[in-house]
């Protein structure tokens, strides 16, 4: 009953949308002039300064032809609501909500009760401090699509459609080029740390090792000044990836997104403004 | 027989005759009642009118172990005014509906859903406890502003701190611990009065 009556919501959700959006040609996506596309076929890591910070490839200003598979984005994805949340506490508040593990530990509380000292404090100072989407509101959809036993598809259709509608806010890693939820990143962590906090463990890589090669995997030698070479691997983000799923690829732990957005902020603006096509430089683990 | 009709009739009306009758339990001779807008919203402090009203429960025990709930001195620190209910009064009208001020009630979200002072917003004190990872966000909103040598308070709001009463320990925590951040103690005010005495007094409470 709850079923049909959350996919009838869902549906009506969905029809909702489409009503209001269509007439206005749909959401922007909303561009940042400071994101450029690199041109994986056009730049060679060998003519990039040699040093352990540098690696980046610096061809923005390449007036030769995109790449083939540019074209093929959806022109307008929706806009989902983001936040700095971290999938680490999401992942745990969703475990708590489940039963799996305890109470997570001081700072996932501390971080919701700063966000409502803060929401308070900013209900009588407008201005100040607006209420941000709470996140456990996240974690309360997918514990309970967990608890009916819904399949993968549907929740990634129930949080794409809430995310869409700004009812609950996904962590930035997790957004792909797409403008879609990284939903199958985002259940593999749940699992990954459900099966570890069975085991008793803290929770382990997902998958473990680094991909010798693959789609989009690149390792390059740079020779460096004093004749050493340094190995440096590249990855071309892909349809569907997030940097959430490239951090999956590379470390085995999804909150290693911050390592590979870190060493490529002089093309990414944020880690949800990830696009197809982008040669990012994944840092030695 | 008469005598005694005459006597109620006079009774009842000098009771009907008295202005504030309805207001017979006044916060001072010269105020009734509080009426304060707070951006946009207003609150209404009075007192409870009823005079056989007794407190029951939470706030009428006499011993609680100490510690953790032991007796605080009339100051909260060096620099920090402490104030009365009159006070808080005067501190809502000025600084909160003007916008330099907040009431911030210290306890833990379980307490202040149970009631506050009208206007109070909750800052737990356990969110201005150094070890709070994201205390800088709360820091922010207060008004502070972080430098490159530490954190500017110049332009930051004055707050008046209270919890559950002369014996609760967390306004004194909240008030150390931003003092120790750097706050400017003449921005901060100590409600020592608390709950407790708010309540004893039959002041409006605020249910969130």
């Amino acid at each position: 009953m709850i079923r049909i009556a959350l996919a009838a919501t869902a549906f009506l959700g969905a029809t909702l949308a489409l009503v209001f959006l269509l007439p206005k040609g749909g959401p922007g996506l909303p561009e940042d002039s400071a994101v450029t596309r690199t041109d994986s076929a056009f730049s060679q890591p060998s003519t990039a300064p040699a040093g352990p910070n540098l690696p980046v490839p610096t061809s923005q200003a390449s007036p030769l032809p995109r790449p083939a598979t540019a074209p093929i984005a959806p022109p307008q994805p929706p806009v989902l609501l983001t936040d700095n949340s971290s999938l680490r506490d999401m992942t745990n508040g969703v475990l708590g909500e489940l039963g799996l593990q305890p109470p997570p530990a001081e700072a996932p509380q501390m971080r919701d009760m700063t966000a409502n000292a803060l929401a308070n404090i900013g209900r009588l100072r407008p201005g100040t401090a607006q209420p941000q989407p709470q996140p456990e509101k996240l974690q309360a959809l997918i514990a309970q699509a967990l608890k009916q036993g819904q399949s993968d598809s549907y929740i990634d259709a129930l949080l794409n459609e809430a995310a869409s509608r700004g009812e609950v806010a996904v962590p930035k890693a997790l957004v792909t080029p797409e403008g879609r939820v990284d939903t199958a990143t985002l259940l593999a962590n749940i699992v990954a740390s459900a099966t570890a906090a069975a085991q008793g463990q803290t929770p382990v890589d997902m998958a473990k090792g680094q991909p010798v090669g693959g789609k989009g995997v690149e390792i390059r030698m740079v020779t460096q000044a004093d004749g050493t070479s340094v190995q440096y691997q590249f990855y071309t983000v892909g349809v569907g990836d997030s940097l959430g799923a490239i951090a999956v690829k590379f470390y085995g732990d999804v909150a290693k997104f911050n390592t590979i957005f870190e060493a490529n902020r002089t093309i990414l603006s944020s880690p949800d403004k990830i696009r197809v096509g982008q040669r990012l430089v994944i840092p030695r683990a | 027989m008469v005598r005694m009709l005459c006597r109620a009739a006079v009774a009842v009306l000098m009771l009907l005759g008295q202005p504030g009758w309805a207001e017979d339990v006044r916060i001072t001779a010269d105020i009734a009642a509080k009426q304060i807008v707070l951006n946009g919203q207003t609150i209404n402090i009075g007192r409870i009118q009823d005079k056989a009203n007794v407190l029951t429960g939470e706030f009428t025990k006499t011993s609680r172990a100490c510690p953790p709930f032991c007796i605080h001195p009339i100051s909260a620190g060096a620099g920090v005014e402490t104030l009365g209910e009159i006070e808080v009064l005067a501190f809502l009208e000025k600084n909160v509906a003007q916008g330099t001020g907040l009431l911030i009630d210290s306890r833990v979200p379980e307490w202040f859903a149970k009631g506050t002072i009208p206007g109070a917003v909750n800052v737990p004190f356990t969110t201005l406890e150094p070890t709070n990872p994201y205390r800088d966000e709360i820091l922010k909103a207060l008004g502070g502003v972080k430098t490159a040598s530490g954190w500017d308070f110049s332009a930051a709001l004055d707050l008046a701190m209270f919890c559950n009463g002369p014996w609760c320990d967390q306004s004194p925590r909240a008030i150390r611990n931003l003092t120790e951040a750097g706050y400017p103690p003449e921005k901060l005010r100590y409600y020592r009065g608390g709950m407790q005495l708010w309540l004893l007094l039959g002041l409006s409470v605020q249910t969130p």
